[in-house]
């Protein structure tokens, strides 16, 4: 195990390099480098200087001697500058993340929740009319692209009830720590949160609901049932301890959104997460700030995939990785 | 299974399942529907595309303008439908293409194997892990807006899903007698994968085709609405939704149809390719009687 962890740790390293490589050299080929972009608000900026400053910062050198200097720097966890806001680029993305942690780890608890409740009554009264209507639903709910779920949200619960907010984090008149604060803070928080909430119940309940199935049908429980055991035994100590394996597998890799975000999602809410940012910075030119984002995102997924498979085989004695 | 018996052609008991699966009736009837719809329904109201009249600006749905008008009094049904023309083409050139090209990466890297195997599912691995909203807003940004960029980079992203299926449909048989009879009868390696390797993994290239046709279409409105896909005046549902989002207050009927439509197709697409996994299956073959 620990030898299959070690190896795999290692195919890792080549793979984030040729992943930077690749976004880095994707964004260089870009038109308008982050100098060009940082100079347009000085108008009296002549064509020399220009390039004087770019020898200066060292942009005309090669692709790969500025991939160097970047991935150095990175390493060191300085990524640089934004040249959107001139501001060292962790300190826009912490507030962003901060903000995506909140919104997505919401989500993501009351969504995985209530899609495990629900594949469990599903698979337990299998061909009930309660199950077909949830097979159904998630079905339909699934062909629902995200930002018009999101768009539907606000129009019945903005334009026409008048409940929630459209947009942002908080009401900026409102001083944080009051009452009202909070309040403000969560009912901007709900329409988000229930639009991605939807789209992981759509995608566990499924997924929980064929996994106990499949457990539901093995010898071991009606061994249990034949010892006399209460169904909610059977179903809850007995059943839903293999039937979750691979629930939990799909839920690790499923974990890197947590990080960064949905920018379909906070597009339509105008929430300033990480799904935002990187949806920003890339329409504005602002390279740090993307390939650092774009970084954390890669990182993140190769985490939790690792981490899925590891977990799947602690969880599940069967399964043994060849060392 | 008494082998003397007549046996049916795989096609026509493939044929014969999807015409017993209800779910595939709803999926294709849709997909019908919504084809003929683009197809004739512009045509059946008096107005043209791009017809702006000024004294009917964002009107509700009358006898006269089924679904209304947007900000600049142009029929939104008309807008609709050809959106939908657009968005439709989108959906089935990228679901066609990536299945063509991503079957023969995969043929090849199956058959073949090795390095050229290694190296090819490397770079799906790639495109696996970046995420995919990075790869299409860092793509779509460099090539620019414009259908034909947009259909390229959905090839160039969603290939890899047919690759993987025909790689692993081929390792399954790649050593069978078939193939070696072929191999034995002095066929090159081209015509083995072509005549022999590729009918025999259409089953799951077929279903990929349907569901990443759906893919297509999601991606497509999902740029749209960033402002990164097809842009104005070539109407798609996408563009036309987003379009619609900046008046949500005055006109939200004219951001819910489109997006209606949007729903309607990735539905029958993901009907069909759920009915198409049923029928197609290989392992339902050998329990017919």
């Amino acid at each position: 195990m620990l030898l299959y962890v070690m190896r795999r740790l290692l195919q890792i390293v080549p793979l984030l390099l040729f992943i930077s490589a690749l976004i880095f050299l994707l964004l260089y080929l870009m038109p308008g480098d982050p100098l060009y972009r940082m100079l347009q608000d000085i108008p009296r900026l002549r064509a020399e200087d220009y390039e004087r400053l770019r020898k200066l910062y060292g942009f005309d050198d090669p692709v790969y001697i500025q991939y160097w200097k970047w991935l150095w720097q990175l390493i060191q966890l300085n990524p640089g500058y934004s040249t959107e806001y001139g501001q060292p680029a962790l300190d826009i993305i912490w507030p962003a993340l901060k903000n995506t942690l909140v919104l997505t780890i919401t989500a993501v608890v009351i969504g995985k929740s209530v899609a495990i409740l629900l594949g469990i009554y599903s698979a337990v009264r299998q061909y009930s009319i309660g199950d077909y209507l949830l097979t159904g639903l998630t079905f339909i709910a699934y062909s629902v692209p995200a930002f018009w779920l999101g768009l539907m949200m606000i129009i019945a619960f903005s334009v026409k009830l008048g409940w929630l907010p459209t947009s942002g984090i908080v009401n900026p008149d409102l001083t944080p720590g009051t009452w009202e604060y909070m309040v403000d803070w969560i009912k901007h928080l709900i329409l988000p949160v229930a639009v991605l909430a939807i789209s992981e119940i759509i995608q566990v309940q499924r997924f929980m609901r064929s996994s106990l199935l499949e457990v539901l049908r093995q010898d071991y429980l009606t061994t249990a049932r034949a010892k006399g055991l209460s169904e909610q035994v059977v179903i809850g100590r007995h059943a839903l301890k293999n039937a979750l394996i691979p629930v939990v597998t799909i839920i690790a890799v499923t974990m890197p959104r947590v990080v960064g975000g949905s920018t379909v999602v906070e597009t339509v809410f105008a929430y300033p997460g990480m799904g935002r940012l990187l949806y920003t910075s890339i329409m504005g030119n602002d390279y740090v700030v993307a390939m650092t984002v774009v970084m954390i995102i890669a990182v993140t997924v190769i985490f939790f995939n690792l981490l899925a498979d590891i977990l799947y085989g602690w969880l599940d004695p069967r399964i043994r990785y060849q060392s | 299974m008494n082998t003397n018996e007549h046996q049916e052609g795989y096609w026509r008991i493939v044929w014969r399942r999807f015409k017993q699966h209800r779910v595939a009736y709803v999926g294709f009837f849709f997909f019908v529907f919504l084809l003929l719809l683009v197809i004739f329904g512009p045509h059946v109201v008096p107005y043209q595309l791009d017809q702006v009249s000024l004294g009917k600006r964002m009107h509700m749905p009358s006898s006269g303008h089924w679904f209304g008008t947007d900000e600049l009094g142009r029929d939104t049904w008309v807008r609709i439908m050809y959106g939908g023309r657009v968005s439709l083409a989108v959906g089935l050139i990228v679901g066609f293409s990536t299945v063509i090209l991503g079957g023969l990466i995969g043929i090849l890297a199956g058959y073949v194997g090795g390095v050229v195997d290694n190296a090819l599912m490397r770079i799906v691995d790639v495109i696996y892990t970046i995420p995919r909203i990075v790869l299409l807003l860092v793509l779509s940004k460099l090539a620019g807006p414009g259908l034909l960029n947009i259909i390229i980079i959905l090839v160039a992203l969603e290939w890899t899903n047919a690759a993987r299926l025909a790689r692993s449909a081929v390792l399954s048989f790649r050593e069978q007698e078939f193939v070696l009879a072929a191999q034995c009868l002095g066929a090159s390696r081209w015509r083995v994968m072509l005549r022999h390797l590729l009918p025999n993994s259409l089953a799951p290239l077929i279903v990929a085709a349907t569901l990443d046709a759906g893919a297509a279409i999601r991606a497509e409105t999902t740029l749209s609405f960033l402002g990164l896909g097809i842009q104005p005046p070539t109407p798609s549902w996408g563009n036309l939704l987003t379009n619609a989002a900046t008046n949500i207050f005055i006109a939200p009927l004219q951001v819910f149809l489109p997006g209606l439509f949007i729903f309607f197709a990735l539905m029958s697409f993901n009907l069909l390719g759920d009915a198409l996994r049923d029928a197609l299956d290989p392992r339902l073959t050998q329990l017919r009687r």
